[in-house]
């Protein structure tokens, strides 16, 4: 911190401040469409006084009465105004202008949208920070054409993920975050330092990234320090949410697996003598953790918690329904995001420090995470021709709580606990007393009466509060550049960047409960380095332009990690702490370092500003390939051509105001993982003080080659009625060959999996952005924004030589696994499904009902058929508001919550009426049972009454009942801002803007609601499956943004 | 101007320097490739040790202990309803079959075997990882049938083996026994062996045991065969003492604690079967305090586990007899080759007249059956004389020439609690005990399972040799018949 403050006094010495007797002049900075446009520079006509927009459009500038200010912004005609006497008063730019718009590309370098051959697509910071959330994934949820957000339960600390143009490879590759340079990891932004993000979706883009850039990019550029008075801004939320969805559960039926009660049988030989007096009282089947029990009638009886020690011991109590036990669990979770700026600079330097501490809680106690991020961004102009800059940000991220995800066997998924495996009557206030005055914990699932240990789940409360995980991240990225324009058309750079990252974490399972205890520690460094140079020359000849980069890096990779985790038990009960292991500690250490040097270079010529012809050529060398292999190249080129430049007719123009075609390809690579080519021999567990080994299972082959994705893609962009209506359409096709797997092999050849270089996926579609401004007035604007996607991935070939037909990319708890098979999509379910007859159509059922099924179906594709999202936005005055919309359409995932909902009789369509108007709970031979209309194996048509236990437990282990369809259709963000007109009153704030806002506000229509389910944010970080889905959470929040 | 760009020149080279320092070309990257922290090397005897531990893998299966009634399952009754069919011998090929096919092949290859000699002289090596191969072999291909053998463990060389016959695969296996037992030196003794302490004379009782009990699993596919390799194995010696049982000793700590132990840590799926215990207290067997423990609900009797229910509702937890608590410490240790198995093998043997006459000698067959019967009990801790006696002279129990092998396969059922699929094999081999599938089967026929069905994976990535075992075995089901089983 130390350094931070020196740092800063050193730079505010720099910096001149500027000085002025005018008076404040502030308003808002709009576009032609009424909607913020941020960091515009307004200056006063004639004078060197000026200033920058912040984020929401917000200044406020000194200046004379009836002087003219000129407003202007990247992609934007200047435009100028005179201020009269106002000191308040918003200032609109002129149109979008396609010649003008400057987007951000491949190495951070800045072009004319209108050159690139390619599709890429800019997020505005405003529409990424609408709500301010803490990472990326979920800013750009429905707000990318093509780019389908992964997400996360809104319940759990964690990030989403993100997949773009489908499944680029067949493992799947993830995009890059690249930050001013840097690539670095998706929550380590402060998205408050962001001034615009931009997703460049296919290799035709990312080939200059080499290795990197196989799953697209998305690049952000943070904002720097400018030429300005010194100026601070706070920007403070504060949000409020509650568990927005629970499954139907139904409250008919207790716990238990028979509506018959059991009673108190008095028995001397193990009962003490005063017990002789609870003999014939009701019991609850304590030990099991299903809802098939007695009804919930009030009916006397023993629960759980009566057979402990304390003022509860003996009591009846009524067996009654608690329908909000779950829902009462669940308590409120706070966000808060502040953060301050100090920004400002002069002609030798300028800066901009920030400071960002975000703390947020998960709706269930014991939980909280808290972030500080501290920034500083600096350039410091040496000599006219030589420029320091530098960017540092450093992370504390501290996390403590969050829970288990998927289907785990020790209780450590709270979800699960409720959704799968409860009783429906218990009190959730009760269990809130969880410790056993007599020594250990107290539990609903009791094993006896005399035995008061847990039989499968431990008391929730003592999962929380007992027994749960920390982690803590420090990070350290950025980078010192160093430019020097050599001549007047030829700039030159190096650059070094870092990214360093320490962590570690604990966790426990507390001494007294079901699992034997137990804790582990972890902590690891990973990071890279890079040293990084760059050169770049423009120059017009005439008619013809030519831009022109060459560049090389070197990047240093490395990962260490050390754990060790207690085993048989802590030998002092809640002592947490290695050395307490009963028997010998597992210890764990890896360590692995990367190496890639790379050379490229990229070029744009163009003729009269409407032809573009485009390039790019990287080169790598990798440690991780075979030495006398190890050199990649990777081309791109492309075409872009604004033909509306070559017609001059005004009246042809007033309809397509713009057009543009452009077509480009690309290839990028994707490289091994260090220490792949030979095998090593694993050290197991040893036996006492005699070590073992394991032979290697995996094979490699010495000849492997980096995989290769190459991307054809051709769009045009078109703007109508003077950029009222704008389109943006792209159509791909992206081939990954040579994909490096570990091919699964059959394990009599003694092996797991070979690594070879196999196959081709293919993945085709188009991406869809419409733009539109349906109304315009003086004071009102209304903006929309629709994103829409289609994509298609199909496995082409494996090695079908090696007789090698499908790989495995998973399997759901209970559930199909999900391939890739040669000749289907990616991410095909592969389980079993219920037998049809092909005449009727009914199921086949056997005499009792049960549904016979045959196994290795093919259950659908993970991937959907439809993403996108839709943006819109209202601007009246002063106030502006803003949604967003996300949908998704098709996809599938397996619910393990489903299985056991049904399985357990929890939900609610396990009771009710049948057709004959009796209990579907009460036995068939009363009249009760599930009707199953379906025809036996011999094609005889019949209808059996089946009890309902078995007919919901039948359907375990048939996965098509619980494959989901993830359509969705969401507003996921909403927001409502005003601009408080703050200089009327006070010179000191130059602006105030207030904004309410809801976070996940309405889930418009899912098919999975009724299981509680959120498809847009499933657990499994590819969306495969869940198993055991945390609920989403819906929060509210307000934010004040000053700006001194 | 010049003076600015060798200036800008020189920082370049500076600042690039730091870099590119130690690093003479773009595309040399010296030993960055190679991870510091594993191993390309084996060290054999640590191989070895690493086999070793999944021998308890062969003998303590729950699904094993289910097909042969020894227990029931006290709330899912998949396995008891032999509801799934496809069992993976996966871990076995790619762990210690492939551990111990490291151990023969760095030892015979001639420029590795000098540098292995730290586990044992290379003879000594070969020995005892031919003779654990074909253990573990013989496990799988009574299990399977058919099974990749010849071909098997080649890894890359190979990646679709085929199957080999059981009949090959079994005449390979009497072959290798025979020459590894033959195949000890005075070498140094193997190192790392936690289960026989190098010791060959151990080993080379423990490969005539196993060849004997193998020789009798021809009785119904080649007698004749069966016959000839049942008196080589019992001339050149096997175990006859429950001292002499081939036991694996599992530690008091949870990386090598017994697996019954670890099944009852946190649950109570298992039972003993209510069908064996009957059969138990039918002849009034002195062992049941040993394989059962009383319910803990205060009942004063033992109580069994109806067997392959399709709902278990309404039998509490603690209603029901678990498996004796002595069998299922941390620490016990599980019998791999037990004297009783081998005692009732040479009883059934001369109950066939499997001997130099070629008659049944019932005589000695039934010295072996009491002797199987007193090791049994001593192996469970139960002898004593005198109950001994009285237990061995009930007509349920004494020996008759006329259902010898009725009387003896009862009483290996016994003798042979918890590992069951040895239990399970010799049922198939024999038809005892009599078992019942239970009310309410799963399987394709309503029947026990045969065998079990391939991994899945076989079919996935081996189809061709999958195919064409389909063709000389029959179809990949549980009711199919293997060879050993063929009637």
């Amino acid at each position: 911190m130390r350094k931070f403050s020196s740092l800063f006094t050193v730079l505010m010495m720099l910096c001149t401040i500027a000085f002025s007797q005018n008076r404040t002049v502030s308003g808002r900075v709009t576009d032609a469409s009424g909607n913020a446009v941020p960091f515009a520079t307004i200056t006063v006509k004639g004078t060197t006084t000026g200033v920058a927009a912040d984020v929401d459009g917000n200044f406020s500038i000194e200046a004379p009465a009836n002087a003219v200010l000129i407003v202007s912004a990247a992609g934007y005609t200047a435009s100028e105004t005179n201020i009269g006497n106002q000191t308040t008063l918003n200032l609109t730019l002129g149109a979008q202008s396609n010649l003008q718009e400057v987007v951000v590309t491949a190495l951070g370098i800045s072009r004319t949208k209108k050159s690139l051959p390619y599709s890429s697509q800019t997020v505005s910071a405003s529409e990424l920070n609408k709500i301010r959330p803490a990472d990326i994934s979920s800013a750009l949820a429905g707000k990318v054409s093509g780019l389908q957000v992964l997400g996360t339960p809104s319940s759990n600390f964690g990030e989403g993920n993100v997949r773009i143009r489908g499944a680029a490879s067949l493992t799947g590759a993830n995009p890059i975050y690249v930050v001013d340079g840097t690539v670095v990891n998706l929550n380590s932004v402060n998205l408050d330092d962001v001034e615009t993000l931009t997703v460049l979706k296919g290799p035709s883009a990312t080939a200059i990234y080499g290795v990197r850039g196989s799953g697209g990019v998305v690049l952000i550029t943070t904002k720097k320090g400018r030429k300005k008075a010194p100026a601070v801004t706070i920007n403070s939320l504060t949000e409020i949410g509650n568990v927005s969805m629970l499954p139907d559960y139904q409250n008919e039926y207790g716990g238990g697996y028979s509506q018959d009660w059991e009673t108190f049988e008095y028995n001397p030989a193990v009962h003490p003598a005063e017990w002789a007096a609870f003999e014939g009282q009701k019991l609850v089947d304590y030990g099991a953790d299903e809802s098939w029990g007695p009804k919930l009638d009030g009916t006397l009886h023993r629960s759980a918690y009566s057979w402990y020690p304390g003022d509860k011991f003996g009591q009846l109590t009524p067996f009654s329904p608690n329908p909000d036990n779950v829902k009462d669990f669940y308590e409120n979770t706070i966000r808060l995001n502040n953060n301050i700026v100090f920004e400002g600079g002069g002609d030798v330097a300028v800066y901009r420090l920030s400071y960002n501490n975000r703390v947020s809680t998960l709706p269930f106690p014991n939980t909280r995470k808290e972030d500080n991020i501290f920034s500083i961004r600096g350039a410091v102009n040496v000599s006219p021709k030589l420029t320091i800059s530098s960017n540092i940000n450093y992370l504390n991220i501290q996390q403590k709580g969050d829970r288990t995800e998927g289907y785990t066997n020790d209780g450590q998924n709270i979800a699960q606990n409720f959704n799968q495996w409860w009783q429906r009557q218990i009190d959730i206030n009760e269990l809130k007393d969880y410790k056993n005055p007599a020594g250990g914990f107290k539990t609903w699932n009791i094993r006896s009466p005399i035995d008061a240990r847990p039989a499968y789940w431990d008391n929730v409360y003592y999962q929380i509060y007992e027994s749960f995980r920390r982690q803590w991240q420090n990070r350290t990225y950025g980078d010192i550049t160093v430019s020097y324009d050599i001549l007047k058309d030829l700039k030159a750079s190096v650059i070094f960047r870092a990214n360093v990252l320490n962590y570690g974490g604990d966790g426990r399972i507390a001494s007294g409960g079901l699992e034997l205890d137990r804790y582990n520690i972890y902590n690891g460094q990973t990071g890279e380095y890079n040293y990084e140079f760059l050169a770049e020359y423009k120059k017009s000849f005439g008619d013809f332009g030519w831009e022109q980069f060459v560049g090389g890096n070197m990047r240093k990779d490395f990962r260490r990690e050390n754990s060790a985790a207690t085993v048989g038990g802590l030998s002092v009960p809640g002592l947490y702490s290695i050395t307490a292991s009963v028997d010998r500690p597992a210890v764990g250490n890896s360590w692995s370092d990367y190496k890639i040097n790379s050379l490229y270079a990229r070029g744009t010529f163009d003729y009269k500003n409407f032809l573009f012809i485009d390039y790019s050529l990287r080169n790598d060398w990798s440690s991780a390939l075979p030495a006398e292999d190890n050199s990649y190249l990777y081309p791109s080129i492309g075409m872009s051509l604004a033909f509306t430049d070559l017609i001059d007719n005004a009246g042809f123009k007033n309809v397509l105001s713009f057009g543009k075609l452009r077509a480009a390809y690309g290839r990028v690579g994707s490289d091994l993982d260090p220490y792949q080519l030979q095998a090593t021999y694993g050290l197991g567990t040893p036996y006492g003080s005699n070590p073992t080994m394991g032979a290697p299972t995996t094979v490699f082959d010495p000849n492997i080659k980096p995989s290769l994705s190459s991307e054809y893609e051709v769009g045009a962009e078109l703007q109508f009625f003077k950029n009222r209506i704008g389109l943006d359409f792209s159509l791909y096709r992206k081939d990954g060959v040579d994909q490096i797997l570990p091919l699964t092999t059959t394990p009599s050849s003694g092996s797991s999996s070979v690594f070879i270089n196999a196959g081709l996926i293919r993945s085709q579609g188009w991406d869809l952005i419409l733009n539109a401004t349906p109304v315009q007035g003086r004071d009102i604007r209304w903006n929309v924004q629709l994103n829409l996607a289609k994509n298609e991935s199909e496995v082409i070939d494996l090695d079908t030589t090696q007789n090698l037909r499908s790989y495995l990319l998973g399997t759901a708890a209970f559930g199909p696994q999900v391939q890739s098979r040669v000749g289907e999509k990616w991410g095909t379910y592969i389980g079993r499904t219920q037998r049809i007859d092909e005449k009727t159509g009914l199921p086949v059922i056997n005499s009792a009902g049960a549904f016979l099924s045959d196994p290795n179906k093919n259950l659908g594709s993970a991937l959907p058929d439809y993403t996108g999202g839709i943006l819109t936005s209202v601007d009246y005055k002063n106030f502006s508001f803003g949604a967003t919309f996300s949908f998704q359409k098709g996809g599938q995932f397996f619910s393990t919550s489903k299985l056991f909902l049904l399985y357990s009789g929890l939900h609610e369509s396990t009771v009710g009426l049948n057709d004959k108007g009796n209990p579907v709970r009460d036995d068939p031979s009363v009249g009760g049972g599930v009707r199953v209309d379906g025809v036996l194996a011999d094609g005889t048509p019949t209808t059996v009454y089946r009890e309902a236990q078995s007919y919901y437990g039948g359907l375990f282990g048939i996965h098509n009942f619980f494959m989901e369809d993830a359509s969705f259709f969401k507003l996921s963000e909403a927001r409502v801002s005003y601009n408080v007109p703050v200089t009327n009153w006070t010179k000191t704030i130059k602006n105030l803007n207030v904004s309410v806002f809801a976070r996940n506000p309405w889930l418009i229509s899912a098919n999975t609601k009724t299981w509680g389910i959120d498809p847009s944010e499933l657990e499994n970080d590819r969306a495969f499956y869940e198993g055991g889905q945390l609920p989403p959470v819906r929060s509210y929040g307000l934010n004040v943004s000053v700006g001194f | 101007m010049k003076r600015q760009i060798i200036t800008f020149a020189t920082l370049i080279a500076v600042v690039m320097g730091v870099g590119f320092t130690g690093c003479t070309k773009l595309t040399e990257f010296e030993d960055t490739n190679v991870n510091p922290y594993a191993s390309t090397v084996p060290v054999t005897q640590n191989l070895l040790t690493g086999a070793l531990r999944w021998l308890p893998a062969t003998v303590n299966s729950d699904v094993g202990a289910i097909y042969a009634q020894h227990i029931g399952e006290v709330q899912y009754t998949d396995a008891s309803r032999f509801l799934g069919i496809n069992f993976a011998y996966t871990d076995f090929y790619r762990g210690p079959l492939l551990n111990l096919q490291k151990i023969i092949d760095f030892n015979s290859n001639p420029e590795t075997a000098p540098t292995v000699v730290g586990g044992g002289s290379n003879a000594n090596q070969l020995a005892v990882a031919r003779i654990l191969k074909a253990y573990f072999f013989f496990h799988i291909t009574n299990r399977w049938g058919d099974v990749p053998y010849s071909e098997a463990l080649q890894q890359g060389d190979n990646l679709t083996p085929k199957f080999d016959r059981q009949q090959d695969i079994y005449t390979d296996l009497f072959k290798e026994l025979k020459e590894a037992a033959d195949q000890f030196d005075s070498g140094a003794p193997v190192e790392g062996d936690i289960f026989l302490n190098g010791n060959p004379d151990r080993w080379i009782k423990f490969a005539n045991s196993l060849r004997l009990i193998m020789a009798l699993r021809l009785s119904k596919a080649d007698p004749a065969t069966g016959k000839i390799e049942f008196m080589d194995a019992k001339s050149d010696g096997v175990i006859m003492t429950d001292a002499e049982s081939f036991r694996y000793q599992h530690l008091a700590e949870t990386a090598n604690q017994n697996a019954w132990y670890a099944r009852y840590l946190t649950r109570f799926d298992f039972a003993i079967s209510e069908p064996f215990l009957d059969y138990l207290e039918s002849v009034n067997d002195p062992r049941i305090p040993a394989l059962a423990d009383k319910p803990t609900d205060g009942n004063a009797n033992y109580v069994g586990m109806p067997f392959g229910l399709a709902s278990t509702t309404g039998i509490a937890n603690n209603s029901i007899s678990y498996i004796g608590s002595g069998l299922r410490e941390q620490d016990s240790p599980e019998v791999i080759i037990s004297a009783p198995h081998v005692l009732f093998t040479l009883a059934e043997g001369e109950a066939r007249g499997w001997n130099a006459a070629g008659t049944p000698d019932h005589v000695a067959a039934a010295q072996y059956y009491v002797e199987g019967i007193r090791e049994s009990m001593k192996q469970f801790g139960t002898y004593d004389a005198a109950s001994f006696a009285a237990y061995i002279a009930q007509p349920e129990v004494a020996y008759t020439p006329a259902d010898a092998i009725e009387k003896i396969s009862y009483q290996r059922w016994i003798a042979l609690y918890l590992n069951g699929y040895e239990a399970w094999m010799e049922w198939r081999r024999t038809g005892f005990p009599i078992l019942d599938p239970g009310p309410s089967p799963l399987s394709i026929d309503g029947e026990i399972p045969r065998r079990q069905a391939y991994t899945t994976l076989e079919r996935d990535l081996n189809l061709e040799n999958y195919n064409s075992v389909l063709q000389s075995q029959g179809p990949d089901e549980v009711n199919t018949r293997i060879w050993i089983d063929k009637p």
